[in-house]
């Protein structure tokens, strides 16, 4: 085998990373659901929620799937998010991917202009993502 | 050295002839469908929310609708939901609420059509088929049902127009021996094609000529895991 040496190899590194940083990376298209009656309200005025783990969640009743959407936008206030999350055992097991589906059902309140986002493997599932803090779940009602 | 890159290109040529000669081939053929008329039982129509959520499948939808009939034009989902439930409360009962027949005229749409997805029973599987590295093995039949339901709304009367349930049973045939031959029922889409059909000579029985306006939702059932539309059809 020929060995690339020198200034060819430097070259060539050089074409590469060129090419990397120019290609065209598009973002995957934002798709807000809005989840509330009447005309779509200004970001500062509802509580945007990113499904973020959860591929399909069902909030206030209503399904939401990553396919067709990347975030919910909701009215300030309590809302009811089902989702299935992937449960491990202890820390190795979640280190290993290792663990069992299991529906996870939790009422939170929510504020306008807050953005959060769901979380798998977690105790704390839902973060708020413009405060950095986890948001406390209320226990479950139906509807 | 030479003698390993000649096992080698050995190796693989064996493995490309294999894969040219012990071939399998895919023949598709749509099962015979049925579309009829359900009766409709509204007492649950409190039990069922109509949503916009499923976007790629109702976009689709209105895609295969426009080719059906060039005529047929889609309003916007967010306005006719924001026309019809100005409040919120997106359940169907509300929706076929006499006090809002007015609302619902003056919504930009003629038709609703509530769109279900298709739903495929458990296969039914016998025999055995196997496909290896080299050839496939065996015979099989594998039976599959698949049901869509959609439901057509009268927006200028406020009444459900009709309830339309396509079903197919269709089966997969496969037997090989070295060479493969399956025939593969596509039941699915031609349950999806058949409903879609039906749905379209519906509204072009009530409605022969001109531009039809239709405003697609799909339904989700409120505290249950039925499919949301079996909730008020027979």
């Amino acid at each position: 085998m020929r060995r690339i040496d020198g200034w060819r190899s430097r070259v060539a590194v050089l074409v590469l990373a060129a090419v990397g940083a120019t290609s065209c990376v598009s973002p995957p298209e934002r798709q807000s659901y809005p989840l509330y009656p009447g005309p779509p309200q200004p970001l500062a005025e509802v509580a945007v929620l990113r499904l973020g783990d959860a591929k399909v969640a069902r909030i206030d009743g209503l399904t939401a799937a990553q396919g067709d959407w990347t975030e919910v936008h909701l009215l300030p206030g309590r809302h009811r998010i089902e989702w299935t999350d992937r449960y491990a055992e202890d820390a190795a097991a979640q280190a290993r991917l290792e663990g069992r589906d299991e529906i996870r059902q939790i009422v939170v309140d929510l504020e306008a202009g807050h953005t959060y986002s769901l979380r798998s493997r977690h105790w704390d599932a839902v973060i708020d993502e413009t405060t950095g803090r986890p948001v406390p779940a209320l226990p479950w009602t139906e509807l | 050295m030479r003698r390993s890159r000649v096992r080698r290109v050995g190796r693989i040529g064996w493995l490309l002839a294999v894969g040219l000669v012990a071939a399998c081939v895919v023949v598709p053929y749509s099962p015979p469908t049925e579309s009829s008329s359900t009766p409709v039982r509204l007492e649950h129509a409190d039990r069922v929310l109509l949503t916009v959520g499923p976007r790629q499948f109702l976009e689709d939808t209105s895609d295969a609708l426009r080719r059906r009939d060039r005529d047929i034009e889609i309003v916007d989902s967010f306005t006719f939901r924001g026309a019809v439930f100005p409040e919120g409360d997106w359940r169907l009962s509300r929706l076929l609420d006499p006090e809002r027949h007015a609302l619902l005229a003056a919504s930009g749409a003629d038709y609703l059509v509530v769109v279900g997805p298709v739903l495929t029973g458990a296969p039914d599987e016998r025999g055995l088929f196997v496909g290896t590295a080299y050839g496939f093995y065996g015979a099989g039949t594998n039976t599959t049902q698949g049901s869509a339901l959609m439901l057509i709304v009268d927006l200028a009367r406020g009444e459900i127009l009709d309830a339309l349930r396509t079903r197919a049973e269709g089966t997969d045939v496969a037997v090989g021996f070295f060479y493969g031959l399956i025939v593969h029922a596509t039941t699915e889409s031609s349950v999806r094609r058949a409903c879609l059909d039906s749905v379209v000579e519906t509204l072009r029985r009530v409605h022969p000529d001109g531009r039809l306006r239709l405003a697609l939702m799909a339904a989700e059932p409120i505290g249950s895991s039925e499919y949301a539309l079996s909730l008020i059809t027979e």
